[in-house]
């Protein structure tokens, strides 16, 4: 498996009581198990099937993903700032790992 | 009637259920017609296809009869039933070049998302997909907004339904057609020496 490479896009700085976006994009096979290789087996499913957002200790979102999600899943969704703390992501994987990566967001 | 091998349709007997074709033994039927029949298939679901799209096709924003299946699995997933059109927007492309990433939003853009009246979850169902779930997201009052922006795979051209919850009790659904011209799928066809019967794909 290639590298899990993880991009992330938060705002630098956000008012209190605003509601922000955040962005990431990680690199993942995704096989969805239905497909078949060159040599004509079938490819093991193997995907991420959960992603959650912890800031501040907190999940603030949750989401169960399926085999229809694309290749390198990329996920937009929103958080209300509260207080300055670091947002958590994990990527919880079929093999098991736990893919964690935060950033800080500094609320004004 | 030239078939194929047989070690090749013994295979495929084992896969119809989960491939990527048609859940129900269609992937069968395509592994076991000649490969001259199965081309002019090919040819005439193409000429079929073309016939169909060259009629402008209204879009269509919902659909008014939820396969039972479909209302089964849900009431066995969400527990809820009682499902109101409306609230909950599912924003798609009408039709996608190719199913393999077709970028989706989902939002409930009028919940003021407070500890009394926020959205629960948000869940992304497909009707003609190998696997009919998608996504599922759940949502605190600290998401501030309930919206989400995603890219999925569709296998082929169907409907695709989304179902919200809230913490007061309520149950929306909202549903939309895409058409797709490429499935996610249709990697097998491009395969050199493709042992996969070319059923995938569009439909």
């Amino acid at each position: 498996m290639a590298e899990f490479r993880i991009r992330k896009s938060v705002p630098e700085t956000v008012r209190k009581g605003e509601v922000f976006e955040i962005k990431t994009l990680v690199t993942h096979p995704m096989d969805n198990g239905f497909m078949f290789g060159r040599d004509g087996k079938r490819i093991p499913r193997h995907i991420i099937h959960r992603f959650e957002a912890i800031y501040n200790g907190k999940t603030v979102f949750g989401a169960d993903w399926h085999v229809a999600v694309s290749t390198n899943p990329y996920i937009s969704f929103h958080a209300l700032a509260e207080e300055s703390g670091t947002i958590e992501f994990r990527w919880h994987d079929d093999n098991g790992t736990v893919h964690v990566d935060s950033v800080y967001i500094q609320v004004i | 009637m030239k078939r194929l091998l047989p070690e090749l349709a013994t295979e495929h007997r084992g896969s119809e259920a989960e491939g990527c074709g048609e859940p129900f033994g269609m992937r069968r039927f395509a592994g076991l017609v000649g490969r001259r029949q199965a081309l002019g298939a090919i040819v005439g679901g193409t000429a079929a296809i073309a016939a169909l799209t060259a009629v402008p096709i209204p879009a269509i924003s919902s659909s008014p009869n939820m396969p039972e299946w479909l209302a089964a699995l849900i009431a066995v997933r969400l527990g809820s039933t009682e499902f109101v059109e409306g609230r909950v927007v599912l924003e798609m492309p009408d039709r996608a070049d190719t199913g393999l990433s077709v970028p989706m939003t989902v939002s409930v853009p009028d919940s003021p998302m407070t500890d009394a009246d926020h959205v629960r979850s948000i869940h992304v169902v497909t009707t003609r997909n190998p696997q009919p779930l998608v996504t599922d997201y759940y949502f605190t009052p600290a998401s501030g907004l309930a919206r989400v922006s995603q890219r999925i795979r569709l296998a082929r051209t169907q409907q695709v339904y989304c179902f919200a919850l809230m913490s007061d009790g309520t149950s929306w659904m909202t549903a939309r057609h895409v058409s797709v011209a490429l499935g996610a799928c249709a990697d097998e066809i491009f395969l050199p020496d493709a042992k996969q019967p070319v059923d995938g794909g569009t439909s």
